[in-house]
């Protein structure tokens, strides 16, 4: 354990020296996110994507996409001071007390997806029931608080849960509001619909490593920049489908 | 309040306060997230137990399963010819001869394509439409895949047995399946037995892909706990020493097995 843990920091400043000189940022992300990030032929694609583009041209760094599974993101952003969390990632207690986030960026609200006819309307009536979600999400905590963590399926990607929605071994899914209705609008399934039960959903923002405060400096600053010129609104009509967010 | 959760206190400050860790602190911190807050030694706990539910009901049905597979491998069965005018036994031989094939086809496919897909097409494709237990999805799953190796190797096993054995049981006036379970079984079972372990142990292992369909087992429990504390390390090297632990109980079991077996050898 002691030896692993020295290899580990040995590691981590092997990596910082190494990205010292480096003006390259990697961005960590789960490209199975529509309409905030996924994949189309060989391009990545999304609002984040757009997003941090964005941000880095006026931040003035390179970057580079490295996917993974989104409950791995976190972890990615810890150990390496050159990468940052891009991945519709919602400021919550717990991961700031292992990155640091940029100002918040986008509020998206969350939404329960549920079979026609089974009849949900509020929290309550998820009690006890099998909820379906994202690992490491925000909709997990959501959904471990209403049914308990015993009752929560959580999948590595949100379409996974779906799957099983429509498979009756789910009895409802939790989901941030425009990727839900993005995916419901691509699967054109009629046996499932959406309810807003109110859930809070926390903003989105950017992971960065605690170490790299000059970095988080700079894309506060550019996200300033980008909101005065409008360009969320921008991006909200370029990916949102018939979402009203707020 | 816990002796652990008075430790964890001034380190939990010290975070607070973004003053640095000592090492000792921060190996602590490990700890105390990973493990001991909001009693998650018991996610570990329930992942292990699902671990165990899924590999010892694969491990039946991937032995029952695959024995019987391998006995329709046998050159007894697939060089079994029927030269007289009795059409039942021309239909009777045909039938087996047809389980024979299907025996060869299934081993090829299943040890020719990943688990993993073999899973996500029970559990999404076979099962997608069917609300059933993931326990069971998983026995199912790494319970047919294992089939196909254990198959191979017990047919190994029974080749190894000399066919005078065969003989002697016919020339006692056994039949032919009593001559196979009674004799050739047991002794090929024997020889079979560290390959078979090998094929368990592998099986336990493999159950870890089982976290795709959202089944909390181990590896999924050392994720659940990632998820929660984004330590990348901790939980997994906790959920690795379970995997350990189990494999080395089941190797010593089955090492004394060997050696119980072994005594007939004298």
């Amino acid at each position: 354990m002691k030896k692993l843990i020295a290899l580990l920091v040995s590691l981590m400043m092997i990596a910082c020296v190494a990205m010292a000189s480096a003006e390259t940022v990697t961005v960590a992300f789960n490209p199975e996110y529509p309409p905030f990030e996924f994949v189309e032929g060989d391009a990545y694609l999304g609002y984040d994507v757009d997003l941090i583009t964005a941000v880095a041209a006026k931040a003035g760094f390179d970057l580079e996409f490295e996917a993974m599974d989104f409950d791995a993101v976190t972890s990615a952003v810890m150990a390496n001071p050159s990468y940052i969390g891009v991945s519709g990632i919602s400021i919550t207690e717990e991961r700031l007390m292992n990155v640091d986030f940029s100002n918040g960026y986008i509020n998206a609200g969350l939404i329960v997806v549920i079979k026609d006819g089974s009849g949900y309307a509020t929290v309550e009536d998820l009690k006890g029931k099998t909820i379906g979600v994202q690992m490491g999400t925000t909709s997990d905590f959501a959904a471990e608080e209403i049914t308990g963590a015993g009752n929560v399926a959580q999948y590595k990607t949100f379409l996974n849960a779906i799957m099983d929605l429509q498979g009756d071994k789910v009895d409802a899914v939790i989901v941030d509001k425009p990727v839900g209705l993005d995916i419901l609008a691509s699967l054109d399934d009629a046996s499932l619909v959406i309810v807003d039960m109110g859930l809070q959903a926390d903003w989105y923002g950017i992971e960065v490593n605690k170490e790299n405060t000059e970095l988080l400096e700079k894309i506060n600053a550019a996200l300033t920049e980008l909101e005065a010129e409008g360009f969320f609104t921008e991006l909200e009509t370029k990916y949102f489908t018939g979402a009203d967010v707020e | 309040m816990s002796i652990f959760e008075e430790w964890w206190l001034p380190i939990e400050a010290a975070v607070n306060d973004k003053i640095p860790l000592s090492f000792g602190q921060n190996l602590y911190k490990e700890i105390y997230m990973n493990i001991i807050k909001d009693d998650r030694w018991a996610n570990y706990l329930n992942g292990l137990w699902v671990t165990l539910k899924v590999s010892f009901f694969a491990i039946l049905v991937g032995t029952l399963l695959g024995t019987l597979l391998a006995v329709l491998r046998l050159p007894e069965v697939t060089d079994l010819r029927y030269k007289g005018k009795n059409p039942l036994r021309k239909i009777g031989v045909a039938i087996v001869h047809f389980f024979s094939w299907f025996a060869k086809f299934y081993i090829d496919l299943i040890r020719g394509t990943p688990l993993l897909l073999q899973v996500l097409i029970i559990n999404f494709g076979i099962f997608g439409t069917v609300k059933i237990d993931k326990v069971i999805i998983g026995v199912i799953a790494c319970g047919l895949n294992s089939a196909a190796y254990v198959a191979e190797i017990v047919r190994g096993g029974l080749i190894s047995v000399d066919k005078g054995q065969t003989e002697a049981g016919r020339s006692l006036g056994l039949s032919g399946p009593s001559t196979m379970v009674n004799i050739i079984l047991p002794q090929a079972a024997k020889s079979a037995l560290p390959a078979l372990c090998n094929e368990f142990i592998a099986l336990i292992k493999e159950t870890s892909i089982l976290s795709y369909i959202a089944l909390t087992e181990l590896t999924k429990a050392g994720d659940y706990i990632r998820s929660r504390t984004y330590s990348a390390f901790t939980p997994y090297i906790v959920s690795g020493l379970l995997y350990l632990l189990v494999t080395i109980v089941l190797t010593k079991l089955i090492g004394r097995l060997e050696r119980r077996l072994a005594n007939s050898d004298h």
